[in-house]
Formats: structure tokens, C-alpha cells, sequence
């Protein structure tokens, strides 16, 4: 198993599409930083705040661009340069022809599936994280630390700590949503052999569940879908901090990401690997 | 003392059996022949001392009233404003603690910068601090009022524990009417309430608690305001009842340095802010 990890983890740094993910989120850190530190998009909000308050300092700082940078890119680049990744594993091998040639080889199946999905997930959470990470960083050399002042029902200000302790819990259940769609990703690639097309799938039933979710007449769908638990990030900067919430829809993230590692595994066993 | 004085007249009048004027004429005319027994020279000076004390306890308990009931309004807020116009600048700290149903804020540590007439700059230990407007009280709190042409001295009230006089007035702010109320204090003439009520806007009621800074300057130790703040455009309340409830900003304030000539340029950003 150990072989195989080791294998697959050469594999994924050998592919130039496993950079895209990392280079393109430290180019938007890098836009949205410009953007808050020059154009001032926030002045209005701080014009209409000192009407009725006394305020010193800027609220634009590391917590506040590490906040507002997952509005951004939870519902679309990290969704896609997570596929990307996840749901290239074993298709592109499929469509080139080395997953056969590597099966062929007295090795158990499911070892080689599951080293492709460890390296998936780790992949998944080194991007998640390492992205937050990256926008904490760089917000603090460039932009100062601080309180994180947000604008949403009222005015909320979280002092620094409490700041960074809420923002790895919003990141650490964007990253298990993320490993969810991944995972998704991962199951539709073990019977295609098109990554494009598991890119396309998982992303698409991603969105579809969004849409559902809006739906009133699929109301009662709403506490199982993928969307409802990724969306709970929001909550954690409003109010004090629900673990209870934050642990239940992680494990309903996880649940979503078992449950096609073991579609994933099954349809793997038994596929014919013909190409 | 009083007593003491009666019973040597009454002793006086007895030993003559004439009415009191009968018997101070009679007291005058034996004043000049001191062999008379009740009117010796002792006696004599014991009486007038008796009433020089007497003279002078009625003096006091009838002048201190009569005094303060002439004081005008305006004349008690100048007594007030004395506290205020012998400080130039100070730097406090602050402790902020802000309750509000559309603000969420921790306490917050912030230090305070205080310029006359009204500057001030705020610093806050997190690089952000934000405090509303009409909770912060540093400087006279009634600077405008004393401007304002109506001023009434309408009663005494206790507050705080503290005997007040009431002084009510209005003056005009950015071209509205605002109805303001302060108590002061009767014995060290601090301001220890007020309200104020635009004729549109939020209203403020305001809670004074002082210390003495080098035995010298008065100023605020905690001040509490009671604001009710306009609704944030986008912050949907969650229930009506919970976003009427006023702000209430609590400012415990400490390690006062007062007349230190601060310079005009630590003013100068919060300015360009505000």
C-alpha cells in the first residue's frame, strides 16, 4: 500500500494540471490583495459607519481578506481545481492506457484505488488549507493584522484570535466539502475514462444541489444535500461559534465523501479495464 | 446655645418682672452701673458673645438658600463648565463596552486621546477600534447646550445619590433643535446625567461617575450612554422588539495624564477619517 501511495503521490507531482489549482489561487490572493489594498472598494461602507461611529483603523486587514476571499471561490474555484485533480486519477490513467498495464501487475485493486483517493484528499486539503494559509499571510505582510470586522445582520467585530480560530473552522468545513465533491469526483472517474466528463458530473451535481436547495417545494431534501453543509461556513462569523454545527455538517460532508469512496471502490473491483 | 441665651433673659426679666423690651432698656441702663447684680461686666460679655453665635448660625442657615436659589441656569453651568475649562488635553485608557442589538463587538481596550475643544483619537490595541459617536463623552458634555439660548433651572433632583440641581435648555445642531437636560451636582457642580433629544435622530442618555486626577482635575471614571442607534442599510433585524433596543456604551476609563500639551498631529488622521 505504501508502494502504491508513494507511487501515486510521484505520479500527481509529475502532472503539470496538479499546479493549477495552487498557482491559480496564489494569483487571486494576489488580485483580491491589489484590489483591497488600492481601489478601496469598501470606502462607502466605512463613509456610512462614520456617521454614527468614532473609527480608528482600517478593517481591511489579513482576517478580512482571508474572509472575503471564500465568498469567492467556494462555489467556483475550488470546486473545479479540486476535480481537476480528483477526477483525473483514474480516468486520464484509463484513457491513456496505463491504468490496464498497472492492474495487470500483482496488486490488489482496491490498494490502488484507495492510494489514489489518499492523495486526492490530501491534495484537496493542502489546497483548502494552504490557500487560507497563503491569504492570512499574505494579508498580514501587505494589508496588517487585526480584528475581523464584518457587515452582515449588524456590524460584528471578532477580535483577532477569536477571528482566526472562526476562520479555520470555516476553512477546515470548506475543506470537507471540498473532499466531498472530490470524492464525487473521484467515483465518477472510476467508470469513465474521460476526466473531463467527471470534472463536468461532480461539479454539475454540486450546482444542481444548490439549485435544489432554493427550491421550496424540495424543502424537506434540504438537511441531506451537499450545499446545505457546505453553506454553513457563514454561520461561524455570526454569533458565538455552534461546534455542534460545525461537527455535524462535517460529518455530513464525510458521510457524503464515504459513501462515494465506496460506489467509487465497488464500481472499481469490478470494472473491465478494456482500453 | 439658644436655650442658654433664653434663660438669661427670662433670668433678667424675672429679676425686673418687666416684658423683654422693658427689660433690654432696663439692661441698656444698667449697663452703666455694673454694681447691679444680674448685669455685671462678666454677664454682659457673655450675652453679646451668646448672640454673635446665634447671629451667625441664622446667617448661615438663611444665606446658603437664599444664595442658591438666585444662581440662573446659566450660572450653574459656568459653575459646571469650571471643571472642564482647566483641562487642555488628556490620554486615557479606555475600557469599552458596547451592548447593542445590531453592533457585536467584544470589550474592547482602546486608548484615548483628548484635545480642547473637542478632538479625539482613538487607538486601539486590535488596529481597529470603532465606538459610536453619541456614547463617547470627553470634554464639557454640555458645550453646546451653553451656547443655546433657552436655559431653565427647573428643579432639584437626586440622582446617582447625589443632590442635583436640573438645568433644561436647546440649542441648534446641523440645523436641529435638540432638547437637552442635565443634572449637576449641588455640592461639587458635576455633571452626573443627561439626556439629550434631537428633534430628529437618536436620543442620548448619558450616566456620570468621576475621579480625581492630581487632587486637582475631576473627570469621568465611567460614563455610560444610552443611545438609540439608526438601523445599518443590509441588517435585516432578526426581531423588531430586539432592534429597538437601545446601545448602551459603557467606557470605564483609567491612567489619566492630564495637560501633557499633546500635539495637534496625533488628531490629524482621525480627522481625515471622520
Amino acid at each position: 500500500m505504501l508502494i502504491e501511495l508513494r507511487l501515486e503521490v510521484l505520479k500527481v507531482l509529475r502532472r503539470p494540471r496538479t499546479y493549477v489549482g495552487p498557482v491559480a489561487m496564489g494569483l487571486l490572493i494576489a488580485a483580491v490583495l491589489v484590489g483591497l489594498k488600492y481601489s478601496h472598494p469598501f470606502d462607502n461602507v466605512q463613509k456610512r459607519l462614520a456617521q454614527d461611529f468614532i473609527i480608528c483603523g482600517s478593517f481591511i486587514n489579513a482576517a478580512f481578506l482571508t474572509r472575503y476571499l471564500l465568498d469567492g471561490i467556494v462555489y467556483m474555484f475550488l470546486p473545479l481545481f479540486t476535480c481537476v485533480v480528483c477526477g483525473d486519477l483514474i480516468a486520464s490513467e484509463a484513457a491513456d492506457g496505463t491504468l490496464r498495464a498497472l492492474l495487470c501487475r500483482p496488486v490488489k485493486r482496491s490498494s490502488v484505488a484507495a492510494s489514489k483517493y489518499a492523495v486526492c484528499v490530501a491534495y484537496v486539503l493542502a489546497l483548502v488549507l494552504g490557500t487560507g494559509l497563503a491569504a492570512y499571510l499574505a494579508g498580514s505582510v501587505f494589508l496588517g493584522r487585526g480584528s475581523l470586522v464584518l457587515h452582515e445582520e449588524g456590524i460584528w467585530i471578532l477580535p483577532e484570535r477569536t477571528a482566526i480560530g472562526r476562520l479555520v473552522a470555516a476553512y477546515v468545513l470548506v475543506a470537507a466539502g471540498m473532499v466531498a465533491v472530490g470524492s464525487i469526483s473521484f467515483m465518477i472517474s472510476t467508470f469513465l475514462s474521460n476526466s473531463n466528463g467527471a470534472i463536468a458530473v461532480a461539479i454539475g451535481i454540486m450546482y444542481g444541489s444548490a439549485v435544489i436547495g432554493q427550491i421550496d417545494y424540495f424543502a424537506k431534501l434540504r438537511p441531506y444535500l451537499l450545499t446545505t453543509h457546505l453553506d454553513k461556513w457563514q454561520h461561524f462569523f455570526t454569533g458565538a461559534l455552534d461546534v455542534q454545527l460545525l461537527a455535524r455538517s462535517v460529518a455530513a460532508l464525510l458521510i457524503y465523501s464515504a459513501l462515494a469512496l465506496l460506489i467509487g471502490l465497488l464500481i472499481f473491483e469490478r470494472r473491465d479495464v478494456l482500453s | 446655645m439658644i436655650a442658654d441665651f433664653g434663660l438669661r433673659i427670662s433670668e433678667c426679666k424675672g429679676s425686673r418682672g418687666q416684658g423683654i423690651q422693658g427689660s433690654r432698656e432696663s439692661c441698656r441702663r444698667r449697663s452703666r452701673t455694673p454694681t447691679f447684680p444680674c448685669l455685671s461686666q462678666q454677664g454682659w460679655a457673655e450675652r453679646l458673645k451668646a448672640f454673635m453665635v446665634v447671629f451667625a448660625i441664622a446667617l448661615l442657615l438663611g444665606a446658603i438658600p437664599a444664595g442658591a436659589a438666585k444662581l440662573t441656569a446659566r450660572q450653574v453651568l459656568e459653575k459646571a463648565a469650571g471643571h472642564y475649562e482647566v483641562i487642555e488635553d488628556y490620554t486615557a485608557d479606555a475600557e469599552v463596552t458596547v451592548e447593542s442589538p445590531s453592533i457585536h463587538m467584544p470589550e474592547m481596550l482602546a486608548k484615548i486621546y483628548y484635545k480642547k475643544p473637542d478632538k479625539l483619537h482613538l487607538e486601539s490595541k486590535d488596529g481597529f477600534a470603532m465606538l459610536p459617536k453619541r456614547g463617547v463623552v470627553v470634554g464639557n458634555p454640555f458645550r453646546d447646550l451653553m451656547a443655546g439660548s433657552k436655559l431653565s433651572l427647573v428643579r432639584s433632583e437626586c440622582v446617582l445619590g447625589k443632590d442635583c440641581y436640573v438645568v433644561k435648555g436647546s440649542f441648534s445642531q446641523e440645523g436641529c433643535v435638540v432638547e437637552s437636560t442635565v443634572w449637576i451636582d449641588k455640592k461639587d457642580w458635576l455633571v452626573r446625567q443627561m439626556h439629550s433629544n434631537p428633534e430628529w435622530g437618536p436620543s442620548v442618555k448619558l450616566k456620570l461617575w468621576y475621579t480625581r486626577v492630581g487632587r486637582r482635575y475631576w473627570l469621568p471614571l465611567t460614563t455610560a450612554a444610552q443611545v438609540s442607534l439608526p438601523p445599518f442599510p443590509g441588517a435585516e433585524p432578526e426581531n423588531k422588539a430586539r432592534s429597538d433596543r437601545p446601545t448602551i456604551v459603557t467606557i470605564r476609563f483609567a491612567n489619566y495624564r492630564v495637560n501633557t500639551g499633546l500635539s495637534d498631529e496625533i488628531f490629524k488622521e482621525q480627522e481625515r477619517g471622520n
